[in-house]
């Protein structure tokens, strides 16, 4: 096909690479950290997400005590990110005699699937955030996300408040240098904005169609005097 | 509702005529294509018009870049796909790439398939194909599913229900689905969750399309606001991605000027619920995600497409829909009329090319050439224009039945004499002094008191003004003493 391809555009067999374009100059960005925070804030509350502040174990477990589990759907999906470690967030919820589903003590892929039909809520951490789109950025790799993210109705995510980035811009030049430099990139990225919806009646927008219908974003950082 | 998939483009002046009187139609585009149209326009003008543009600018010219090099950038991802795991098959015709998927799904005894919407899949009539290699084909994008048990066609090309009340919506689940009947939006939307819930659950192969694809890093890109193609890409344990060779571009960097531009011209959302970036197979049995990565890079006459230097920029499309919803015919006809996969102005200028300029030779006529389309669309493919050259071509190949020939010599004739006449002011006066004499003797009057002339077939549809008792020069001339 690359032959015909080269004949219908008159390039010849052996071409050099093409000479790249000049690089696009772009709006200027919001680069204040506490500017970020507001304008991720903001942006995810105008599509649909809740925020929390966050700055330690007790407060990260006072806000999923108060989430409703109920019926099918009461065990607890979590993934191994980082910040649920530190937080011993499994820990918490096993003195509540709450069932918690991890990939980990799964013995096969199947089995996984299965208990996280079963969960109401998913917790997992983000790698990034964009501000100017209220969106959360997951990077497969060091955790396992992608289907506790997706799977259960309600997704809680933790996201340190130094990962968000002003656009999307600056994190695909970030991503341009970092993960995706590397000689094998991440095999999913999933970029998150808002909960799960739908427009395809009567372009009237239904949260939760396939995806989680609510999104929570509980932005963890140290410094207690922010809150 | 009388759109069903058995229109053709041959027919499209009987489709068209049908969807005109038909009332239910005509609500639920005007509620669709008046939602989309504004939301658009808030979101550009959120963006501010001069960046904008800037960015249209940017759009056109990394698509122009990339078709102009494609045999270097699709080489370039299939290298990387398969250095990362990934399998790649070029499919020269649509039967080629049908096969390939139906067969891998039996080589794998696969007999249901869950798909996510894809127009490629709809070019290529994957659904029949599958079907009668005895695979069940699932849409599970809420609106193709719609759509799929109701057996018709997509009308829209990102809003595949477009053509439906909830009414109509209400009627299909009751009848299909053997449920309570019920107009309410939301637990319709929670109805189809759970049905669809339980096939992903069984689910072992996943078959989308691409949005778009990253020579630099081997990376699909898959834009949606629903998550059923999150589940679709990432619960089976293959998924096969389907593409056009076109919807290739180059870097990450590139990747970041079509999301900002997509989701607005699209819906007006600033971005999509979620954007997947999807690169090779997984690499270890500790990660999650299929087992199986297919890429099917399908030709089905791009490449011929790429040798016509007129029409090639057909091929930047995006696949958006913003020219779709502005478009004065088709909001009032909707998509089915157009009789085959792809709508609207891009549909007129597509479909030609792809099945033929003898099967569509009414689709690039249906356009008042007001230039909506090429004035909304994000990567500013020149489709008014594009549209006038195929009516040429048209024309030129004598495709046009011989009544309408007819009609075209007279048409000919009348111009060249316009032009004659408007060669010098000389000419241009004498001529339209002889107008205001003669015009008497076609003039009528309209139902509601104003004067037009009557010029065969030309006036029967709109009005032809008569030219004033004093032409403007005249007047000016008065006034001036």
């Amino acid at each position: 096909m690359l032959a015909r391809i080269r004949a219908s555009l008159g390039n010849a067999a052996k071409h050099p690479a093409p000479a790249k374009l000049p690089p696009f100059v772009s709006q200027t960005l919001v680069t204040d950290g506490e500017k970020l925070t507001a304008e991720f804030e903001s942006e995810i509350e105008r599509v649909g997400g809740q925020v929390a502040h966050v700055h330690s174990s007790d407060q990260v477990t006072a806000y999923l005590s108060v989430l409703p589990l109920t019926g099918d759907e009461s065990s607890v999906a979590i993934s191994d990110g980082l910040l649920i470690k530190t937080l011993r967030i499994r820990e918490w919820l096993l003195t509540r005699k709450t069932r918690v589903v991890t990939w980990q003590e799964m013995p096969s892929m199947e089995a996984y699937r299965r208990e996280l039909l079963k969960c109401g809520i998913g917790v997992t951490c983000a790698d990034y955030a964009l501000a100017d789109t209220g969106t959360v950025v997951l990077l497969s790799g060091r955790e396992h996300h992608r289907l506790a993210s997706l799977l259960p109705p309600v997704h809680v995510c933790l996201l340190s408040t130094d990962n968000i980035f002003p656009r999307l811009t600056s994190l695909m030049d970030h991503l341009s240098d970092e993960a995706y430099a590397r000689e094998r990139p991440p095999h999913a990225l999933t970029c998150i904005t808002g909960p799960s919806r739908t427009a395809d009646i009567e372009q009237q927008i239904t949260t939760g169609v396939h995806g989680p219908k609510a999104l929570h974003v509980l932005l963890y950082s140290t410094e207690t005097s922010k809150a | 509702m009388s759109t069903d998939n058995t229109t053709q483009p041959e027919s499209f002046g009987e489709n068209s005529r049908r969807a005109l009187t038909n009332p239910l139609l005509q609500r639920a585009l005007t509620i669709a294509t008046v939602k989309a149209t504004s939301a658009r326009s808030v979101a550009v003008t959120h963006v501010g018009p001069a960046n904008w543009e800037q960015l249209r600018d940017r759009a056109h010219a990394i698509k122009k870049h990339t078709i102009e090099n494609l045999d270097f950038y699709l080489e370039k991802f299939a290298g990387n796909v398969e250095r990362l795991g990934g399998k790649v098959y070029w499919a020269q015709t649509a039967d080629d790439a049908c096969k390939y998927v139906a067969e891998l799904a039996q080589r794998r005894g696969v007999q249901e398939i869950v798909k996510s919407k894809s127009m490629m899949s709809e070019e290529i009539g994957l659904n029949h194909a599958l079907e009668d290699a005895g695979i069940k084909p699932i849409e599970t994008d809420l609106g193709e599913y719609i759509v799929q048990l109701a057996n018709e066609r997509p009308s829209h090309i990102n809003m595949p229900a477009i053509h439906k009340t909830r009414s109509d919506v209400a009627d299909l689940f009751a009848e299909k689905l053997g449920v309570e009947r019920t107009e309410e939006i939301a637990e319709m939307t929670a109805l189809a969750r759970r049905v669809l819930r339980a096939r992903f659950a069984e689910a072992q192969m996943g078959v989308t399309g691409v949005n778009y694809a990253i020579a630099d890093t081997g990376t699909i890109v898959l834009v949606e606001n629903e998550g059923n193609i999150r589940l679709t890409t990432s619960l089976p344990r293959i998924h096969v991605a389907i593409m056009g060779i076109e919807k290739v571009i180059p870097n990450l960097q590139d990747l970041d000027v079509f999301l900002l531009l997509l989701s607005r011209s699209a819906s007006g959302q600033k971005m999509c619920s979620y954007v997947s970036l999807l690169t090779g197979a997984r690499s270890s049995q500790d990660e999650e995600g299929p087992d199986e990565f297919h890429v099917v890079l399908v030709d089905n006459g791009r490449v011929e497409m790429l040798s016509d230097k007129q029409l090639r920029e057909s091929l930047y499309c995006i696949r958006c829909g913003a020219c779709l919803n502005v478009c004065p015919v088709y909001r009032k006809i909707g998509g089915h009329a157009y009789g085959w996969v792809y709508p609207g102005p891009i549909g007129a200028v597509l479909t030609p090319q792809m099945i033929g300029l003898d099967r569509a030779t009414s689709l690039p006529f249906a356009s008042s050439l007001c230039g909506a389309c090429g004035d909304v669309c994000p990567v500013k493919i020149k489709l008014p224009d594009m549209l006038l050259h195929l009516r040429q071509r048209i024309n030129d190949n004598g495709h046009i039945k011989t009544k309408a020939r007819k009609r075209d010599r007279l048409e000919r004739l009348s111009f060249k004499f316009w032009a004659m006449a408007m060669k010098t002011s000389r000419r241009y006066r004498y001529v339209a002094c002889f107008g205001r004499l003669v015009q008497a003797l076609i003039r009528k009057r309209n139902a509601n008191g104003s004067v037009s002339l009557r010029v065969p077939q030309w006036s029967d549809t709109r009005d032809f003004p008569p030219l004033a008792r004093r032409s403007f020069r005249e007047q000016w001339r008065d006034r001036s003493h």
